[in-house]
């Protein structure tokens, strides 16, 4: 349990995922917002920024390599780190050019996500 | 005094008186007496006449050319044996003599005493007295009628070849002949084709006038050749021997008709003389020519049948020849009909590459007008107009097409080559192409027949499949995370309630979730390697390493089985160290799978010259050598149901195949049934100089139409 809760943006538009890592990331102690949609993360945090962000890859209406891309080109958000996920593991390369920190692929081992988790946070 | 006798008496009065002219006398007489011997035994008449015409000589050969007697010609005037029409002819012939010119070999007529006429070739000289005056002539006569007769055969023979060369439709061919012996041999000329049955097919009737042709056919047709008929058309084909008529009397006539009306008819043609001779090619009677005199008044003789027979050899010669031309000729459209009908496109190269044959669909597989037009472009212009692919989407070198291969020494080559039309920009068609030699007879290749099969379908199917199964296991891998991540949550629960039972269970089900994400993954790589979108690395891997570590997680699985290492490769490939992995974790977890009586599995490694060799033997229920090369193929399985050996999907060695095949090196099995089976997978070596980015690194290069 951190002292100051790490904020985590989830972002995936299958609500099933969205639900099982809120509960369990809350029992690892983050502070855990999600999202079925994207849209603005400052909508999201009321002004205030997540520390780190988890975005699948493929989302209903949009791409969540461009919402990285857009992410990661703006001042105030470029140093959060983003993990991406996706069933598709050659998806792995165009994330990397879109700009995220680290890529798992779906279904993704819990305890490997939150080392990954708590290593982009150090 | 008879003109003769007054002869003697002008001939006396130039006689001898002297002594040296007695001596020259007797001279004389000797010499004369040999010139008669000679005139007189010469098979050349020699008649001999004054300036006035008036014969003076006529020897043995004159008597018998012409029929009268030396008593009866000798001081008639020449005109006895000239045709009237000719008497000017005559006149002018002494006019030259009068000058004193010779007339060398004159083709002219002479008229016989029986008023038929010969044809005789002159030579006249004149005759001069002691003074040189020209008081006669000297005629060597020599009878042409043979030597003419002969010359004509041989023309008309000759003109007949022609004919027969000419055209290789035999109707024309007969046709054309027809023209040249009505009038010249025949009045008549009538050929009969007979076929295996015996049957009579009236096939040529020619006459100069038309009008009797069409009379003669109706005839025919009322009267067929009857092929029993002891006599006539029936006979020569049956016996193969002519049958000369040098005359028709009526009583052959009324022989031959088979009733009145018939009897009739055979009188109303007004036979003359008739030679009927048989049409024979290659040992077999394929016919009967009939020549026929009518209105001509023709006798035809021994010497006509000799020029009818050889007519006959003649015509059923070519006849023969163009019936064989024919016949090819049939079968070649038969087979054109055929080849232009398949499906598939058939095109047929000489050595030089250039194309030789072309079907319709060939023709229209390439985009081209006509099949002359395929024939026409050059190979290289004809190809090119195409962008070539292979399966896996990379360009298809043009030095590998299937032709030219086989130009280069193989049997057989076969390919898949997908190709748009360059620019084009639709979607690209696909042909499995084969092409095998035809040698000639020196063993080289003749020709090369190429077959291009239209797969364009089949691919398109096959692909929506693939990628029908990519999507597929991309969405089920969704509810599988869900499941994964909501296992955790309940693993999290009862580890806080101190549920024992209850944690076995959930890692029971956790460690089937892995197996279910195994399954989809390898159904994924199956999709990708088949739409050619499954990327390698291309990294230097410690082989040894590597099978030390699948080894060390393959047993942590297993507490039946020991894995046992032997011996070391020493060496580095180049490749993707995780792709390699699966083949292994494949190999191995195969090994103990089908070897469940068993307590271990040996691997192997050594390096073999270029080539570092693992090889992974199970002491199992083994697999049959039918299905050695089969089980690599995907999505096999050893069907039989007594066999109930591997189980599955059958896509791991598939996968693994393919992987192994992907970084230039060779799978294969040695096994046999219930000795277990023995997995051998080559990679070539790492050369110390040579770098890592050896194998070029697969381009993903549908991944974003992936995600579209």
């Amino acid at each position: 349990m951190q002292s100051t809760p790490k904020r985590l943006l989830v972002v995936d538009d299958e609500l099933d995922i969205l639900e099982f890592l809120q509960v369990i990331l809350q029992e690892e102690g983050y502070k855990v917002v999600t999202s079925d949609k994207g849209g603005s993360i400052e909508s999201l945090y009321n002004g205030g920024l997540p520390d780190l962000i988890l975005i699948d890859v493929l989302l209903s209406g949009r791409d969540g390599r461009e919402m990285v891309k857009s992410l990661k080109s703006q001042q105030e958000t470029k140093q959060i780190p983003i993990i991406m996920f996706s069933a598709h593991p050659s998806a792995e390369e165009t994330v990397q050019q879109a700009g995220a920190d680290d890529f798992l692929e779906k279904p993704f081992d819990i305890d490997v996500l939150l080392a990954k988790i708590t290593h982009h946070l150090q | 005094m008879t003109k003769r006798q007054q002869h003697a008496q002008d001939r006396s009065s130039t006689w001898p008186s002297t002594a040296a002219d007695l001596l020259s006398l007797r001279r004389l007489e000797e010499e004369l007496g040999i010139y008669k011997a000679i005139i007189a035994s010469s098979d050349d008449a020699i008649v001999s006449k004054t300036l006035d015409g008036i014969i003076t000589s006529w020897n043995h050969a004159a008597e018998n050319l012409f029929g009268y007697t030396a008593q009866e010609a000798v001081g008639q005037p020449i005109t006895l044996i000239i045709p009237a029409e000719l008497h000017l002819e005559e006149k002018d012939i002494i006019g030259k003599l009068r000058q004193g010119m010779r007339i060398q070999h004159y083709e002219t007529v002479r008229l016989r005493k029986d008023g038929t006429r010969v044809e005789v070739s002159l030579s006249i000289s004149p005759v001069k007295d002691r003074a040189g005056k020209i008081i006669g002539a000297a005629k060597i006569a020599r009878d042409i009628t043979e030597r003419k007769r002969v010359l004509a055969q041989e023309q008309f023979l000759s003109e007949v070849s022609r004919m027969l060369a000419s055209s290789l439709d035999y109707q024309e061919t007969l046709a054309n002949v027809a023209c040249l012996v009505v009038p010249q041999l025949a009045d008549w000329y009538v050929v009969d084709l007979v076929d295996a049955s015996g049957h009579f097919e009236l096939t040529e009737l020619a006459h100069k006038d038309p009008e009797q042709v069409r009379w003669a056919r109706t005839m025919r047709e009322r009267y067929p050749i009857d092929p029993n008929a002891p006599a006539g058309a029936a006979r020569v084909a049956r016996t193969r021997q002519a049958e000369l008529y040098t005359e028709i009397p009526d009583e052959l006539l009324q022989a031959r008709a088979r009733n009145e009306e018939e009897l009739a008819l055979l009188r109303q043609i007004g036979y003359s003389s008739a030679m009927l001779v048989p049409l024979v090619a290659r040992g077999k009677t394929v016919g009967v020519i009939s020549f026929v005199a009518t209105e001509s008044g023709k006798r035809y003789d021994e010497r006509d049948l000799v020029l009818a027979e050889e007519v006959g050899r003649r015509v059923g010669i070519a006849l023969d020849n163009a019936r064989l031309y024919r016949e090819v000729q049939q079968s070649r459209d038969q087979l054109d009909i055929i080849l232009q009908g398949v499906a598939d496109g058939i095109l047929v190269y000489a050595p030089d590459s250039r194309i030789i044959y072309a079907n319709e669909a060939a023709a229209r597989m390439t985009d081209s007008a006509s099949i002359q037009q395929v024939q026409a472009t050059p190979q290289s212009g004809l190809v090119s107009r195409y962008e070539l692919i292979d399966e896996q989407g990379r360009p298809f070198p043009r030095s590998q097409l299937t032709h030219l291969r086989v130009l280069a020494g193989e049997r057989e080559a076969q390919a898949i080559i997908g190709y748009t039309k360059v620019g084009s920009g639709q979607p690209e068609s696909w042909s499995l192409v084969k092409s095998c030699p035809v040698l000639g007879e020196n063993g080289k290749v003749a020709m090369v027949i190429t077959i291009v099969h239209d797969i364009t379908e089949r691919m398109r199917v096959e692909r929506r499949k693939d990628e029908f199964i990519s999507m597929m296991s991309h969405e089920l891998k969704t509810p599988v995370t869900s499941l994964k991540g909501f296992t955790n949550i309940l693993q999290r629960r009862l580890t806080k309630q101190g549920d024992a039972q209850g944690l076995h269970y959930l890692s029971r089900m956790d460690a089937q979730l892995d197996k279910l994400t195994r399954l989809i993954s390898e159904l994924l790589d199956t999709s990708r390697m088949q739409l050619g979108k499954l990327a390698l690395r291309t990294e230097p891997v410690d082989l040894d390493g590597l099978i030390d570590e699948t080894v060390e997680n393959v047993q942590a699985t297993s507490s039946t089985h020991r894995l046992l290492i032997e011996g070391r490769t020493g060496v580095q490939v180049v490749g993707d160290q995780e792709r390699l992995g699966q083949v292994f974790i494949n190999l191995f977890t195969n090994a103990i799978k089908y070897s469940p009586g068993a307590e271990k599995v040996l691997v192997r490694l050594l390096r073999d010259g270029e080539q570092a060799i693992v090889s992974v033997q199970d002491f199992g229920i083994g697999i049959d050598k039918a299905y050695h090369e089969k089980i690599f193929e995907r999505f096999y399985q050893v069907s039989n149901p007594e066999e109930k050996t591997y189980p599955g999907l059958g896509i791991g060695l598939y996968i693994s195949h393919e992987i192994v095949a992907r970084h230039q090196g060779r799978m294969w099995v040695e096994s046999s049934k219930g000795k277990g089976a023995t997995f051998f997978v080559a990679l070539p070596c790492l050369r110390s100089n040579e770098k890592a980015q050896t194998i070029s690194r697969e381009k993903e290069e549908c991944l974003h139409a992936e995600y579209s």
